[in-house]
């Protein structure tokens, strides 16, 4: 009896310790969706919800794979779980949602000071809209009460989005829409109240406003040297108010002289240090139009200063300057003042018009492009359709100049100067791409983040202007995607070049998706300047926080360090790509049927798993046969070497 | 010599129509293979001989794309050009005649300059210095590369230098398909009726038909059908029974012409009281048209069980026609290539990937979700027929979507089907002379099934490279595979003998590993591919491949395969350690117990 209970107890510890192997690996290989809702964070953090706030029908579940996901997460709650100081400000029943994609559906809006969120439980799973009110455009009231009594309103979004609701005429006059109660919300900066972000309180283990800090960046690039210095001329803003207060220009350029150059570029955006060739000293300068007009006014601090840029690499005698501008919109820019550098009065330098189109001209392309994908698309002349928008072009031309810039830098050892008009869009754009193609920091997520920081933020892209965060003037001239298309090429060249960055596609959406969100800080106001007047760093959480509190959800597992290769990707047409995953995301049509990114993840997962358990075993192992008799000293536990790891 | 022989024909199996990077090849070697065929095809050594008219050049210089240029000998041989520039760790190329579409030839004083464009889509450039020696290549070539007669391709002169572990030629034999529907049901049999090839000359000898339909009604049912096609099984559903047929068009002509035998076949595959599609990939003016030339399509009053829903996939001189326009915006090199994708739908090669495409799923869907069998045909039955069943079998079938099982369905649906191989890929996109039979059939299948692929990365067992190695030999190969029009053809000029299969070099371990999806976990769902335009996109990996540098792909995809590899490998540590494990502990009480 006892000897068959002591094979029974050896049978079970055997199978025991047999049998977690087993789960886990038809876990990891089989249920994929599990897997998937296990590595969502918890839903406490609602970016999560911000950023796949897709609209989701059972009908177009292809596979239970990628539809159970949406079943756990959806769960059976009413309303939207609050953020740390959201607070529900109305919330109204029998709404229809209008959804393109699925037809007329019915449920209960709820409105926050953050967010619109629709629930209709009529369908399994509950179908659910979650929309940050700060991606909201414009609300308008479509027609007047029809004959049914219903009133119907249109929110048109900044992420490609339009969406219809109706409700019942109310009974109460007095009583207001929820609508109107969400116009107030969506547009706080029009209404007096505080933008979302300055009320958000949650508490991240980093703090993100930390990641950059000029003086370190331009160290990691080895400034100073003896060619450039770091100058606190800008420190209280006086010389630009658009700029930085850390700047770095070449060493024989005093303070004074700089304000003279200042003089003579538009807005005071003297040239200033970009980024720097370890090896050659090749420079990428960054500036404003000179304030040449129609007289061809010149500047000798202006041309000397330029000269001192050149000379600061001795293996050039020539200097490029890349203007963004087509080269007719350029002289028009004469009659306003402005203009670019004639080669009579910078001699050895070299002027090359990269030919980018102005902010309207981008704002009306994105608004065709629109107008093809969303919400349906003609199937019968998609590619013509796509071409005519032009926003490939516009995008082809922006990497082809950067790749003109990279290629200067590093094949020509030539330093440049990079300006369109006042050198925060177009010249932000090249810039950043061609340091991203040039230097592989900015290629890591954290990198990348420093990037953002250093050539959009604290050079002063008008992110206030361009996305106007809280405003309901839509119609605003100043309003331009700018730095959605920047994004876009970063995109085009992780296409081209999968293993070259830390980042996933996941990342550049959520990105863009908070570039609207309102919930971080980071891209409100337009200059560094703003920010610390408004106390942006304390009284907000930055994007950053969040994104490197859960670094997993953003990495590429294809990511191989290439920090020390140059990426010159290709530009033509044919290579280009529409982003579909951005652009087209809401139409359900476009999900991918089988996410390859979530199976990169599970593999990388899979390695860390296993790579804890043999560690685990090995040290077992070790222990036991440690403790065991000397008789066994030859036995094969001894010979095992550790795993090495080839990534 | 005998050696020096089969070093060539191991090389070439290697890189058929690739260049190939070898280290040593001094230009002693390249002499003793422009003697070759003497010894070696003895019976046509004049014919090749002829052709020759300047076996040798020096200092020729190849120009690649994304490769550095490479001067040396310029050498033709029977079958192969090749360039070496007799320097150790160098590439040479080694073109097969066959491969190539067509010559241009340029002069810029003495310096001639030929380009050579390859039914693969490369384009090269070799300049070659001599006004004579370049006029006396540039012909040879022609004529070495518009050979017509069969037997003096170059598979019937390829020796493997790898060990045949399976004979291709007997690795999908339809009694063994056969035998794998038996498992499934025993509605069905295989008919000998078409064993001398004189029922239907494009089918293979043994055709599965319904059990209870004799021959004789399969012999008046090929009268009524085209090119003697009549309704054979194409695929089985497991899952419920339902099936797929394939044919050529009904021959009704204007007058409405029946037969009952037709009509009696196709019913018997039906169950009781339930209705079949027909699909008729033609549109209905197409259809209607198709009756003056004695054409047509099945009646309702005729076929009052079936259905027929009519498709829009274009007939053959079409797609060549796109195919050409495609290339040609694909190949543009003028700066002004603002107007690509207007170019790109001008040829319309989306729209006929999208057709097909749509085309299978309906099949597949009246199958699966609809729970009726189909019947499919176009005119002939060998084209678009082809592809909307091959398609709906990748669909429909995991099977398919396995290494083996895709080969399985090349040789079923395509090559046992009697699709015209020789006829169709005789040329490819940058032919000169007047299209003849030419047509993109089976690339647009390989399109489609890379579409698919893209959709869903994890459920093929097979990577891109392997559609795009089958596409490259099926214009071109060391291979008999693909050489003939129909198993008749292939049984008369006795390939399976005399010539290699390409299957007996795919599936080798060396080449499966190469093959091979990393990402791929076994799906057995139905795939239901999107064909939304916005879906589809242009397969690079053959159409553009020559105009990029895939080196950081490559290097993307070399990184997955490590992780993966890296895994197994943590895996086996796993269970290896816990192996030791366990037996630690059961040796420690045993230990203690004496």
């Amino acid at each position: 009896m006892e000897k068959s209970g002591s094979i029974d107890s050896l049978g079970s510890k055997r199978s025991s310790s047999r049998h977690p192997s087993v789960d886990s690996l038809s876990s990891s290989s089989t249920s994929r969706s599990d897997r998937s809702a296990q590595a969502k964070p918890p839903s406490g953090m609602s970016s999560d919800s911000v950023a796949t706030s897709a609209e989701l029908s059972p009908e177009f579940r292809v596979k239970p794979k990628t539809a159970a996901k949406q079943v756990l997460r959806d769960s059976d709650k009413e309303e939207p779980q609050l953020l740390p100081n959201e607070t529900v400000q109305d919330m109204a029943q029998d709404v229809t949602y209008f959804c393109p994609f699925i037809g007329a559906l019915r449920g209960t809006v709820t409105v926050t000071n953050y967010r619109l969120f629709f629930k209709c439980m009529d369908r399994e799973p509950a179908f659910v809209l979650d929309l940050p009110l700060g991606v909201v455009s414009r609300v308008e009231k479509i027609g007047s009460a029809s004959s049914r009594g219903d009133v119907s309103y249109g929110l048109v979004c900044k992420d490609i989005r339009n969406l219809r609701f109706a409700h019942k005429q109310m009974d109460d006059t007095l009583r207001k829409s929820i609508f109107e109660v969400l116009v107030k919300f969506a547009f706080p900066v029009s209404n007096g109240l505080p933008i979302f972000a300055f009320e958000y309180g949650q508490v991240f283990p980093e703090n993100g406003w930390k990641v950059y800090d000029a003086v370190s960046e331009y160290k990691r690039q080895g400034i100073p040297n003896e060619s450039w210095r770091i100058s606190k001329v800008n420190d209280h803003y006086e010389v630009c108010d658009t700029y930085p207060s850390t700047l770095a220009v070449p060493v024989n350029i005093p303070d004074e002289e700089l304000k003279r150059v200042a003089a003579f570029r538009a807005k005071g955006r003297v040239p200033v240090l970009s980024w720097i060739h370890p090896e050659s000293q090749a420079t990428v300068t960054r500036c404003s139009q000179p304030m040449v007009g129609v007289n061809g006014k010149r500047s000798k601090e202006d041309e000397k200063y330029l000269q001192a840029i050149m000379d600061a690499n001795a293996q050039s005698h020539k200097l490029f300057i890349f203007d963004a501008r087509p080269s007719v919109n350029a002289a028009a820019n004469k009659m306003k003042g402005g203009g670019f550098e004639s080669e009579d009065a910078y001699q050895n330098a070299e002027l090359v018009f990269l030919d980018i189109h102005n902010i309207h001209v981008m704002r009306e392309s994105l608004r065709k492009l629109k107008d093809v994908v969303y919400p349906n698309i003609e199937d019968s002349h998609w590619l013509s359709n796509l071409e005519s928008t032009h926003w490939l072009e516009h995008i082809k031309l922006i990497m082809a100049g950067a790749l003109r810039i990279a290629d200067k830098v590093e094949s020509g050892k030539t330093s440049v100067v990079v300006h369109c008009s006042d050198g925060w869009d177009r010249t932000a754009q090249l810039t950043s791409l061609a340091m991203l193609m040039l230097d592989g920091y900015y290629r890591t997520i954290r990198g990348f983040e420093v990037l953002l920081e250093k050539e959009w933020l604290s050079f002063g892209h008008r992110f206030q202007l361009r996305v106007g965060h809280g405003d309901k003037n839509h119609t605003d001239a100043d309003r331009s995607p700018v730095f959605i298309q920047f994004i876009d090429c970063v995109w085009q060249l992780t296409r081209q070049f999968p293993a070259a960055f830390e980042f996933n596609e996941y990342f550049l959406v959520t990105i863009l998706d908070h570039l609207y969100s309102c919930l971080f800080g980071t891209f409100l106001c337009n200059s560094e300047q703003q920010r610390l007047k408004e106390e942006v760093p304390k009284r907000t959480v930055s994007l950053w926080a969040y994104i490197n509190s859960q670094l997993e959800e953003f990495t590429n597992p294809l990511y191989v360090n290439y920090s020390n290769h140059v990426l010159f990707p290709v530009v033509s047409l044919r290579h280009l790509e529409l982003w579909v995953g951005y652009y087209i995301r809401w139409n359900p049509r476009m999900r991918p049927q089988e996410p390859v990114h979530q199976r990169y993840k599970e593999l990388l997962a899979k390695r860390a798993e296993l790579q804890k358990r043999v560690d685990e075993l090995q040290r077992e192992v070790t222990n036991r046969s440690a403790s065991s008799s000397s008789e066994r000293a030859g036995s094969p536990t001894r010979s095992i070497t550790p795993v090495q790891t080839f990534v | 010599m005998q050696k020096v022989l089969s070093r060539i024909s191991q090389l070439s199996c290697f890189q058929s129509a690739c260049l190939c990077e070898r280290t040593s090849l001094a230009q002693q070697q390249i002499k003793r293979k422009d003697n070759q065929f003497v010894v070696f095809s003895s019976g046509q050594v004049m014919e090749f001989a002829e052709l020759i008219k300047t076996p040798r050049v020096d200092g020729v210089v190849l120009h690649r794309p994304f490769m550095p240029t490479v001067e040396g000998t310029l050498c033709l041989t029977g079958h192969h050009l090749i360039l070496s520039s007799r320097q150790d760790n160098t590439e040479e190329l080694w073109l097969l005649h066959s491969n190539i579409d067509s010559i241009e030839k340029r002069f810029v004083g003495s310096l001639g300059s030929i380009i050579v464009k390859c039914k693969d889509l490369r384009v090269i450039q070799l300049d070659i210095p001599g006004m004579e020696e370049c006029l006396n290549i540039a012909s040879s070539i022609e004529a070495l590369s518009t050979l017509d007669l069969l037997s003096l391709m170059y598979p019937f002169f390829y020796r493997p230098m790898f060990e045949v572990i399976e004979d291709g030629w007997n690795s999908f034999l339809p009694e063994d398909a056969f035998k794998d529907l038996e498992s499934m049901t025993d509605e069905w049999r295989l008919s000998e009726v078409n064993k001398d090839f004189s029922v239907c000359p494009s089918y293979p000898p043994l055709v599965a038909v319904p059990k209870y339909v004799d021959d004789d009604t399969l012999r008046k049912a090929a009268t009524f059908r085209h090119g003697g096609r009549f309704p054979v099984l194409s695929y089985y559903h497991k899952k419920n029974g339902m099936v797929m047929m394939r044919a050529g068009q009904p021959l009704t002509g204007t007058n409405g012409r029946r037969c009952k035998e037709d009509e009696k076949l196709i019913n018997a595959t039906l169950r009781p009281g339930k209705r079949g599609y027909i699909i008729d990939t033609r549109t209905i003016n197409v259809a209607q048209q198709a009756k003056a030339r004695g054409g047509g399509f099945e009646s309702e009053a005729n076929y009052p069980q079936w259905r027929r829903i009519h498709k829009a996939i274009e007939r053959s001189n079409i797609l060549q026609e796109s195919l050409i326009k495609l290339v040609e915006a694909c190949n543009d090199q003028s700066h002004s290539m603002d107007r690509w994708l207007s170019k790109l739908e001008a040829s319309n090669w989306q729209t006929h990937v999208k057709e097909i495409l749509t085309t299978a799923c309906l099949a597949a869907q009246c199958i699966d979700r609809e729970g009726a069998s189909v019947l499919v045909h176009g005119t002939e039955g060998t084209d678009s027929t082809l592809q909307v069943t091959s398609l709906a079998q990748i669909i429909l079938d995991p099977a398919c979507r396995t290494i083996r099982g895709f080969q399985g369905l090349v040789e079923r649906e395509w090559l046992q089907a009697g699709h015209p191989f020789q006829q169709r890929c005789a040329q490819s996109a940058y032919s000169n002379s007047k299209p003849r039979q030419e047509a993109p059939s089976f690339l647009l299948f390989l399109d489609c099934v890379w579409q698919i692929l893209r959709q869903f990365p994890c459920s093929f067992e097979f990577s891109e490279g392997f559609l795009v190695l089958v596409f490259e030999h099926a214009y071109a190969s060391q291979f008999g595979t693909f050489l003939g029009n129909s198993t008749a053809e292939r049984t008369k000029l006795s390939l399976p003998e005399k010539t290699v299969s390409l299957w007996s070099w795919v599936n080798r371990p060396q080449e499966l590993e190469r093959l091979t999806n990393p990402l791929y976990e076994a799906n057995s769902l139905v795939i239901w591919p999107s064909v939304a335009p916005q879906s589809l996109l242009l397969w690079e990996g053959v159409f553009l491949r020559w105009n990029r540098s895939s080196k950081c792909l490559d290097e993307a995809y070399e990184e997955m395969v490590h992780i993966i590899a890296y895994n197994k490998e943590l895996q086996n540590k796993v269970n290896s350690l816990r192996r030791q494990l366990a037996q630690l502990e059961t040796e420690d009480p045993l230990l203690q117990t004496p």
